[in-house]
């Protein structure tokens, strides 16, 4: 599948209407993915497996049973609706961007999209910004899209600071078991984030984050010498990026590299999304999540 | 120090430019926001404080090549009133000194070098000096220098080298010495000589830069032997042993005769008789065995030939001969060397019409006289011809025969010519008619003369540059015009043949088919396009003509004979200061092991690994071995022999005021132009060339700077020195 069949960030960057948006990417999403066994509501069968104590008795193959002598359960694929919580970082080092896009925008449009899939879903939509607190909250509903289409529409830039404080609040907040999602930078100590995410893991939360970073981040390709404004604190640094690179390049891989193996070691995805790109791999991610999430058990 | 062209300093404003740009660029670094310097916080980076350091060098060398290129357009020259004044205190003294052999004549070279390193003792501080050793050439042994000692004991250890003696190309480069030492004070020019009469010739006019004081020093000595001995020529007489005497058979004898001079040392008019009559003994040598001596009585400034018996040579093999004088007060003139190499053989087959056997008398006759190189000469009527009788022969002759060659006979000659061989060709009958063997040819007759009545025909002009006539070239030295020639054919010159002899009525009287390029070219020329063919319009008998009974139809037969046999008589010694051509065989078996030369004095030197000519430069007077490098020390060796010039012989004393008045001053225009004081600024400048020097200082600057640069960009991660943004040094 080619990139070349979503709009491309350029493209989303005109679009002014977020419902216009939202709907024109995952509509276009979806029509690719028609054949895809990951979508459509059933009760189709998907395996056996040995009967443990607290299963309901009520799903025993007792037709395996005369055959057999043991007790077998049959699973099936979801037919119940999940609840998506959108956590969404609005602080100032979000608002960077090289491209068409801030890392601010590409969040929006993400996190509309993700709204939009899900309530096509038919799943309950929720959604929170924060930047060094919370800004926003939409508790998860199913008719909240356009309210949280609405939120995502005005949000601002806010302040820096830690996300510690703010994740831990939001994972206290979110009360009925759903899909979380979280959407920032990460420019936090990984341990934080690990803790907050796992904090969502621990109380039976989906959780999926998505790592936006712009290319220049991910590059560090400027010239010359330069003064770098931090975007948050306002403190500047003079460097020489060229001498500077391989061992910004270096830190940045450890970053990113410590924050995939720990979130992966506690059974939580982690997407590194690159805000050059179309939005397609960050809809693949929650697509894995969910089918995950729907297993029955 | 001054600047033809100032102005151009204005140039040196441009050093602001880069400064400009440096300080622009270092002041506009740019403010660009970033989310968090939370990665760039940790890591190291190199201080801006050297970067700046760095960069303020990079400046420098561009300020500098840009400061370097406005100076050297502005064109700088040393004024010279420094360096003027310093050389106007000082004086500047050329020796030239004579290290020719006859300055080994009793004790003059002793006295030479003496003289020469007397020359520089009297250099005062600042003074400087300059040595030239001289004899038919010039070297400078010493550019001018103050190191008085240095000079003084070249001087002193100069040897003498076994050249002849020219006097004007040594003052020639003493001349150039003296017009490039600026402008001393003193200007000098010392000649340390025996000034023979040999080292100067009548015509010669030099000059030198005016202000040049000339000193001669005459290093004759009234005490010294009046005259000199030399054995200056010997002349080899070869011939065939006969058959008939003990040992003969193919061998070769060889007389022997040596000129021996015995020239007055000062001017014949006034020493003569001063001198008594040489009484010496001449010995000859063969391979350093004496085997003859002859006693000899000269007078002074007379000569006379010594005759020595003949001698048998052995069969293949090299003979290496030395006629040695007596010694006298110079010994190097008192041998002469030549090389006796074996005899080399021409085999010709004559082929003569058949019937009357009287036609080819004439034609054998002179044949069979030949020497150096031996004709073997056989003789067949036409008719009888068989193709295996060419096999062996190098030349063929056919006297009015090759109408009655049968068809394969002409076969066998026409491939003997295509495979190198000489084919000598006289027609009378049957020109007109079809005859394969012209025909193959393309010699054809356009009419046939007839001068029986009135004037007979005669030889007009021959070719004295061709090698068949090269001998007839000097005044008397062979009458062709003496020759009748009452019928011949008038022959058409075919494509690629030339006429090297007309007849008085302008047809060719000789036919040269295949001509070589040149003399040098014999042999490569018969290897390349076959053999040689030469068409004389008539016979060689005295049917048609009365060549053969004229005295020049001998030599005519035999340069005939030997150039189209490609034969050239081998040089017996060389002289030295001359160039040799050695014809080295190629390697016998393996590749690349090549000749080595062994000098006279023992010294070896490495050749070429192919066969083929070398040219050799004669500086030793002796025998010159040359060997294959891995040859064995007992094999048979080629040789050369080396004999000093015979003029050096000559010790008679030049006219020295003679001399001196065919030394002139330069014109005043052209010393100005070697005396700085007289120098423009422009010709100043243009000599002294400091521009050249500082475009070249700006250009190394340039590329340092390049280099300097390109490493600070490809300067990477692993760094040095490193601080922490809060200054903590890592």
């Amino acid at each position: 599948m080619s990139y070349g069949r979503f709009v491309d960030t350029q493209t989303l960057s005109r679009i002014s209407s977020l419902d216009l948006l939202a709907k024109t990417v995952v509509e276009g999403f979806i029509s690719g993915l028609h054949r895809s066994p990951f979508l459509g509501r059933s009760m189709d069968f998907a395996e056996y497996r040995a009967y443990q104590p607290g299963d309901d008795i009520r799903r025993v193959d007792w037709k395996l049973f005369c055959r057999t002598d043991r007790f077998y359960v049959k699973e099936f694929e979801a037919d119940t609706n999940t609840s998506l919580m959108i956590a969404l970082d609005v602080s100032r080092s979000m608002d960077f961007g090289t491209g068409a896009l801030t890392k601010l925008d590409y969040g929006r449009y993400l996190a509309a999209c993700l709204g939009y899939f899900a309530s096509k879903q038919k799943d309950r939509i929720g959604l929170v910004t924060f930047d060094s607190a919370i800004v926003d909250f939409v508790p998860p509903a199913a008719k909240h899209l356009q309210v949280a289409l609405h939120t995502i529409d005005r949000i601002e830039p806010g302040g820096g600071g830690s996300l510690r404080e703010p994740l831990l609040e939001i994972v206290n907040s979110v009360r009925r078991r759903s899909m979380v999602v979280l959407i920032s930078d990460f420019y936090e100590d990984p341990e934080t984030v690990i803790k907050a995410a796992a904090g969502f893991r621990h109380k039976g939360n989906d959780v999926i984050l998505f790592h936006l970073l712009d290319p220049a981040e991910l590059r560090f390709d400027f010239e010359g010498e330069l003064d770098l404004r931090d975007l948050e604190t306002g403190t500047r640094q003079a460097v020489m990026p060229d001498v500077l690179r391989d061992q910004y390049l270096d830190l940045i891989r450890e970053h990113t590299q410590t924050l995939e193996r720990s979130l992966v070691e506690a059974d939580i995805d982690y997407t590194l999304v690159d805000t050059s790109q179309p939005l397609d791999a960050a809809l693949y991610s929650y697509l894995s999540a969910r089918l995950y999430a729907m297993k029955a058990r | 120090m001054g600047l033809l062209a100032p102005l151009f300093l204005l140039g040196l404003a441009a050093v602001a430019v880069p400064v400009l740009i440096h300080m622009r660029l270092r002041h506009r670094s740019q403010v660009v926001a970033f989310p968090s310097l939370m990665f760039i916080s940790r890591a190291p980076y190199r201080s801006v404080r050297r970067r700046r350091l760095r960069d303020l060098l990079l400046l420098a060398l561009r300020c500098l090549a840009l400061a370097l290129l406005a100076v050297a357009f502005a064109r700088p020259l040393f004024q010279g009133d420094a360096a003027a004044n310093a050389a106007a205190a000082n004086r500047l003294t050329v020796v030239l000194l004579d290290n020719s052999f006859s300055m080994g004549f009793g004790g003059r070279w002793q006295r030479a070098t003496t003289a020469a390193a007397a020359a520089f003792d009297g250099l005062g501080a600042g003074d400087r000096g300059a040595l030239i050793l001289y004899s038919d050439q010039a070297e400078m042994v010493s550019a001018p220098t103050a190191d008085r000692s240095l000079l003084a004991t070249l001087a002193r250890e100069a040897e003498l080298v076994p050249r002849a003696t020219s006097l004007l190309p040594a003052i020639q480069v003493a001349r150039g010495v003296l017009a490039d030492a600026g402008s001393p004070a003193v200007r000098e020019l010392v000649i340390v000589s025996d000034f023979q009469r040999s080292s100067w010739a009548a015509d010669n006019v030099a000059s030198l830069p005016q202000g040049v004081e000339l000193r001669l020093v005459d290093v004759r000595s009234d005490t010294e032997d009046r005259g000199n001995a030399a054995v200056t020529d010997v002349i080899l007489d070869h011939s065939r042993v006969s058959p008939n005497e003990p040992g003969g058979g193919d061998r070769e004898r060889v007389g022997i005769a040596a000129r021996v001079s015995y020239q007055g040392v000062a001017g014949a008019a006034e020493e003569e008789g001063a001198a008594g009559p040489l009484r010496a003994e001449v010995d000859l040598l063969f391979d350093g065995e004496v085997i003859q001596t002859r006693a000899v009585e000269l007078l002074l400034d007379s000569s006379t030939m010594v005759n020595f018996a003949p001698e048998v040579l052995e069969r293949e093999r090299t003979t290496r001969g030395t006629v040695r004088l007596r010694e006298d007060a110079l010994d190097t003139d008192n041998e002469f060397h030549f090389v006796l190499s074996p005899a080399h053989e021409v085999g010709v087959l004559v082929i003569e019409p058949g019937g009357d056997r009287r036609r080819g008398r004439y034609l054998e006759d002179a044949l069979s006289l030949g020497r150096r190189p031996f004709l073997r000469v056989n003789r067949v009527q036409a008719s009888g011809l068989e193709p295996t009788m060419l096999e062996g022969k190098s030349v063929v002759v056919i006297n009015d025969a090759a109408q009655q060659l049968p068809t394969a006979a002409v076969a066998a000659v026409v491939r003997f010519v295509r495979e190198g061989g000489g084919l000598l060709l006289g027609v009378e009958r049957g020109l007109n008619s079809t005859s394969a063997l012209l025909g193959e040819f393309g010699v054809k007759s356009s009419q046939q003369v007839d001068r029986l009545s009135g004037t007979p025909g005669s030889l007009a002009w021959f070719d004295t540059g061709h090698p068949v006539f090269d001998v007839f070239a000097a005044a008397r030295s062979g009458d062709f015009s003496s020759a009748s020639f009452f019928r011949y054919h008038r022959l058409e010159i075919p494509e690629g043949a030339v006429a090297i002899a007309l007849f008085d009525d302008g047809s060719p009287a000789l036919l040269d088919l295949m001509p070589a390029v040149s003399e040098d070219e014999v042999s490569n020329a018969v290897d390349a396009a076959g053999g040689r063919v030469l068409v004389l319009p008539t016979s060689f008998d005295t049917f048609w003509n009365t060549l053969p009974v004229q005295a020049v139809f001998l030599p005519f037969m035999h340069r005939s004979v030997q150039y189209l046999a490609g034969y050239s008589l081998p040089r017996s010694w060389y002289r030295v200061g001359e160039v040799a051509a050695v014809e080295l065989p190629g390697p016998a078996e393996s590749e690349g092991d090549g000749y080595i030369s062994v000098a006279p004095s023992g010294s070896e030197r490495r050749l070429g690994a192919g066969g083929g000519d070398l040219l050799l430069d004669v500086e030793e007077p002796g025998f010159y071995d040359f060997r294959e490098v891995r040859a064995d020390v007992t094999a048979e060796r080629l040789t050369l022999a080396a004999n000093v010039p015979v003029l050096e012989s000559d010790l008679g004393a030049l006219d020295l005021d003679e001399f001196m008045s065919r030394i002139r001053p330069e014109p005043a225009e052209d010393a100005a132009a070697d005396l700085g004081s007289a120098l423009t600024p422009e010709e100043r400048e243009r000599r002294q060339r400091l521009w050249w020097y500082l475009i070249a200082a700006a250009a190394a600057v340039l590329a340092a700077e390049g280099l300097f640069g390109n490493r600070r960009r490809a300067a990477a991660a692993p760094i040095v020195t490193a601080w922490s943004p809060t200054g903590e040094e890592t």
